[in-house]
């Protein structure tokens, strides 16, 4: 039946109380039909067909004004082919292959009236996409060439009452299909699965899959061990007052990095945005009372970019003594000066009146 | 005599201060390890109803999500009735719980959905000791402070007013200060649309606003709060004035700020601190200071959003297709 988004003319949204209001004015609804065709290479095609259509369940395919705004739109259609395969959509490198186009000979199912029947809707928008798997995050490898995609329903992600009427996976001839999988494990199974397809067709968010899982060996996947571009050092690195100064040099391209302490039930982590050729010194508190080392390490992302392990018994003498510490020690000498300060004039004075008496009674003597 | 006596009393205190020195040590670590926290617990029973107008012209068959609170640690709510009956119960990818009901309504025609459901909230207060607040683990920031479509970390201006206002070795004084200036340079205005906090930022005279009602508040700090690697993200439900009290929504209404007087949706903010975990932060319940930790039990949170791109959808509580929601109220009362 629909949904998949809602966009539209005229729906608004009131936030301060949070919920959504619509203002008299047509909604639309657009039938979703997506390929995604994985190549050999470790790329995905992802083609989106788009119809968009009333609560009546009348087309609007064609009019100008809505092939205006999903043109406006592609950027919106983009991201929600991406969010397909990360959560992250920046990170992700992709080229649009082909921008909003209108193919009147296509078709795209939906069912509309929610009777478990598809309406075949004539005609679609298209838009296609390719994204390079390796720079996405629901991508694992399993083993040597083969890897677990995980592939997220990025309609109902964002709005739960929307999803993928139709969803088709064609594979390369070299990519081989050696397992397939969804959750939840309450929606229903596809309707055909062969070695290089699998579709399958939905006839409502609740029997959608949120995720569907596929397990496929693609020949020419490598994912990444190393990040490019981004390169931060660790310059130095010292204990000070309950915690660790950790100064850092950017040496590629700007960005957020994380400067992170381990140890021994210590994992303690700060972020820190590095412009182009920056040094930052950050301080990181950090309970390093028990450890005997802890090491030092920086992350751009899922990458580590440098580490350094800190040996706190070797380097306990060279640590500022704390507050904490220092201070009884203070007190200690304080008090001890002031006892012995007022105990002298005390024994002077009684030396001096042991003096006095001695003489005293040497002449009584005499 | 003088120097012996002297003699005695250097090594009495040679030996007396270490121990008192140990014992002020053991003394202060006790101090640090027990922050005190003061709970507030308060029960509600909630009668729930929302109104769906069939105004398509055919039989609509289709699926609602009533957005249900989630439990947590300090909340928890026991479900008595959901009329009509749902399918059953779900999470969505934040892990925040709805009810998925199936109906059926011809045109022209009504529907009722009414939900009861007790809720205990603990309301609380943190008596903080400052310096034991941590940075988080790098899984904790890694999800919690990445960006998404209404927290945008690469804006430059939300970067850098961040760091000047907020930079700070402690994550507790990081918290306060963002806190402490998105309340200091609020231009409150209740908002259509979800703006994002590229949007919600604004200039005004020399420096900047942020502009907008509490979506806004909170989509602004938690940009700012992820910006300096602090872990953050939003709750939404209802802040009440009083433990009983209705709250409604004509949705055909264009109330402005008249909608206050009867409605309490709200969104706020919780950071991460170890060794706390999360803290609610509210900025708009005092506005003569942000409260940290500081949580009464009018708050009746709903859900979170912090782990997903586009957030969550069930913001709206209860959420149709094809009919249309015309009115919805909460009548929060006192519950056993």
């Amino acid at each position: 039946m629909e949904k998949k988004i809602f966009l539209t003319l005229v729906l608004l949204l009131l936030c301060i109380p949070i919920f959504s209001i619509k203002v008299k004015g047509q909604e639309l609804w657009y039938a979703l039909n997506f390929e995604l065709h994985f190549n050999a290479d470790g790329t995905v095609i992802v083609r989106q067909k788009l119809h968009p259509f009333t609560a009546e369940g009348e087309s609007w395919f064609g009019k100008p004004e809505i092939e205006e705004d999903i043109k406006a739109e592609e950027d919106i259609h983009v991201m929600f082919a991406l969010l397909l395969f990360t959560s992250d959509p920046k990170r992700v490198k992709y080229e649009v292959i082909s921008h909003v186009y209108r193919d009147d000979e296509e078709y795209v199912l939906c069912d509309v009236y929610g009777v478990r029947e598809m309406v075949q809707f004539k005609g679609a928008y298209i838009i296609e996409v390719l994204i390079y798997l390796n720079t996405t995050d629901f991508v694992e490898r399993l083993e040597d060439n083969t890897f677990r995609v995980r592939i997220r329903d990025s309609f109902t992600s964002s709005d739960p009452r929307s999803w993928i009427d139709v969803i088709e996976i064609k594979l390369d001839p070299q990519v081989k299909l050696m397992a397939y999988s969804w959750e939840p494990k309450t929606a229903k199974k596809p309707s055909e699965v062969s070695e290089t397809r699998i579709l399958w067709v939905n006839y409502n968010e609740p029997e959608a899959p949120n995720v569907y899982i596929l397990d496929l060996y693609i020949p020419g996947l490598k994912l990444p061990e190393r990040v490019v571009g981004y390169r931060v050092e660790i310059v130095d690195v010292k204990i000070r007052y309950r915690g660790v100064a950790v100064t850092v040099k950017q040496l590629g391209k700007p960005g957020y990095f994380f400067v992170r302490l381990v140890g021994e039930k210590l994992d303690i982590t700060r972020k820190i945005y590095l412009e182009e050729n920056e040094q930052k010194t950050v301080y990181i508190p950090a309970p390093l009372e028990g450890q005997e080392e802890v090491k030092v390490e920086v992350w751009y992302e899922d990458y580590l970019l440098d580490l350094e392990t800190l040996d706190l018994v070797e380097k306990d003498s060279e640590t500022t003594p704390s507050p904490i510490a220092s201070k009884p020690f203070v007190v200690t000498s304080i008090l001890v000066v002031v006892i012995v300060l007022s105990v002298i004039p005390v024994y002077g004075i009684k030396r001096m009146r042991e003096k006095t008496s001695a003489v005293r009674s040497e002449s009584r003597v005499k | 005599m003088g120097k012996r006596y002297l003699i005695i009393a250097v090594l009495v205190l040679a030996f007396v201060l270490p121990f008192n020195t140990i014992e002020w040590k053991s003394g202060r670590a006790e101090v640090l390890a027990e922050t005190r926290i003061e709970f507030y617990n308060y029960t509600y029973i909630v009668h729930e109803r929302a109104l769906l107008v069939n105004k398509v012209g055919r039989v609509v068959r289709e699926y609602v999500y009533v957005s249900i609170p989630r439990n947590t640690s300090r909340v928890y709510c026991r479900v008595l009735k959901v009329e009509p009956e749902p399918l059953r119960f779900e999470t969505d990818e934040e892990g925040n719980v709805f009810a998925l009901i199936f109906v059926e309504v011809k045109p022209e025609e009504e529907l009722w959905i009414n939900l009861t459901y007790t809720i205990r909230v603990s309301g609380y207060k943190v008596y903080f000791e400052k310096d034991r607040a941590l940075w988080p683990p790098l899984e904790i920031a890694r999800i919690y402070t990445d960006d998404s479509i209404y927290w945008n970390i690469d804006n430059e201006t939300l970067r850098n007013l961040a760091y000047k206002v907020a930079y700070s070795d402690n994550p507790l004084e990081t918290a306060e200060k963002i806190a402490k200036w998105v309340q200091d340079n609020l231009m409150y205005e209740i908002t259509r649309g979800r703006k994002g906090s590229d949007h919600a930022i604004v200039k005004r005279g020399l420096g900047l606003a942020v502009r907008g009602d509490c979506v806004e508040v909170a989509d602004t700090y938690v940009t700012m709060a992820r910006v300096l690697g602090l872990p953050a993200r939003t709750v939404f439900g209802f802040l009440l004035t009083t433990h009983e009290e209705k709250h409604w929504l004509n949705t055909s209404l264009q109330e402005g700020m008249n909608l206050l007087t009867h409605w309490g949706g709200h969104m706020w903010v919780q950071v991460y601190v170890p060794p706390w975990g999360w803290i609610d932060v509210e900025m708009l319940e005092d506005l003569s200071r942000p409260k940290i930790g500081d949580f009464t039990n009018l708050h009746v949170p709903f859900g979170v959003e912090g782990k997903t791109f586009y957030g969550s959808g069930l913001l709206e509580f209860i959420i149709p297709s094809y009919l249309e929601l015309e009115y919805i109220e909460f009548d929060f009362k006192r519950g056993e």
